[in-house]
């Protein structure tokens, strides 16, 4: 898999193997309930990255619609995700970058969409992602930043600047005010 | 620690008409009505919050009888029809109100008179049962763009302000919000 060229269906099928694998070990690693649209979303995704490099782009581009439509998860057919992709709940997921294997995805991530158009291996203004990155619910990569190896980016960070391999970002505690009385 | 499903207190009765209820409460709050006409209430029955609530209610109620399947087909209706994201397991009692529903991700228990504003989420980052789910006290606001994640407990009467992301547990009548922005020099 390389940035700028399509995938052949042999490597479709890995990916696909690939995916299926993780999410399987990822239910099996906990009795939390995940859902069906956990996998459609994956699949929807590279169906539609798959004709999009084999220059079926109308048909790609039903699978990004439906993908939105089906999951709530927007994933552009030009993003390059490496095998291993677990999306447990797709609910306002936005992927626009390249990323290497074993990325996981929790709820409302979005990964792209800086304001620069830098351009450092992933197309003008996409962040690069290595290996086992996990995002926590709501967390943000913008621009063109490269984040290292086994990465936890936590809830409601946002993160545009470089990582470095095995970082851990946590987003600052919220102020609190006790109140008197309800209103 | 096993929560008592709000469906063996409540009957799916008084969970929609405690929905409705609270509903009618921030509508009339807006309106100045104290007393909302019929069609007032049919009004307020047919937006995007009360459906919201009425599919939830009845996802919930197919899941604590094992039917999961079906409920997860309810589920999958308010993602694509309101795209909102409540996972059929969340035991959410009445009052639940939900203004503007898009992009909104609940996967945790919450007591009475639950408000959750657009963009808001509320989940366990972990893949773990709905026992280690987030709980939410009664009467909470989740505003705009708020996320309550992790295994935690919140108060009675917490409001959760717009942007704060909440990792840890918090005593009854809080109020939070978001650290500032900071100005960037140009």
């Amino acid at each position: 898999m390389i940035y700028g060229h399509p995938i052949t269906r042999a490597e479709l099928k890995a990916l696909l193997a690939a995916d299926r694998e993780r999410l399987q070990r990822w239910r099996a690693s906990g009795d939390g309930p995940v859902p069906d649209r956990a996998w459609l979303a994956v699949r929807l995704y590279r169906l539609a990255c798959y004709h999009h490099g084999n220059g079926r782009r109308s048909l790609a581009r039903l699978f990004w619609q439906a993908n939105l439509v089906l999951t709530g998860a927007d994933i552009t057919p030009i993003t390059l995700i490496g095998p291993g992709l677990v999306i447990p709940r797709p609910q306002g997921v936005t992927l626009f970058g390249v990323a290497g294997r074993n990325l996981t995805i929790m709820g409302m991530a979005v990964i792209g969409g800086g304001t620069s158009r830098q351009d450092i291996g992933a197309g003008p203004g996409r962040p690069l992602l290595g290996n086992d990155v996990t995002f926590d619910m709501g967390a943000m990569v913008l621009g063109p930043v490269r984040i290292g190896n086994r990465v936890h980016i936590g809830a409601g960070c946002t993160v545009m600047q470089d990582l470095a391999d095995d970082d851990r970002v946590m987003a600052p505690a919220p102020i609190r005010q006790p109140r008197t009385g309800a209103s | 620690m096993k929560m008592q499903s709000p469906e063996h207190i409540y009957s799916l009765r008084q969970l929609l008409s405690g929905d409705l209820a609270n509903a009618l409460e921030h509508n009339s709050d807006v309106l100045g009505e104290t007393r909302p006409s019929l069609r007032r209430k049919l009004n307020v029955c047919l937006t995007p919050g009360m459906l919201i609530c009425l599919t939830h209610r009845i996802a919930h109620w197919l899941w604590i009888r094992g039917w999961s399947r079906l409920a997860r087909c309810f589920s999958q209706f308010n993602v694509v029809l309101h795209h909102i994201d409540i996972h059929p397991a969340c035991q959410i009692a009445p009052g639940l109100y939900i203004p503007h529903p898009a992009g909104i991700l609940l996967q945790g228990h919450a007591g009475k008179k639950l408000v959750v504003l657009a963009g808001a989420g509320l989940s366990n980052s972990c893949n773990v049962a709905p026992e280690y789910w987030p709980r939410l006290g009664h009467d909470v606001w989740i505003a705009s763009r708020a996320l309550v994640s992790g295994p935690i407990t919140v108060g009675d009467h917490v409001r959760i302000g717009p942007g704060a992301v909440l990792n840890e547990s918090v005593q009854a009548s809080t109020k939070l919000f978001a650290p500032r922005p900071v100005l960037a020099k140009r």
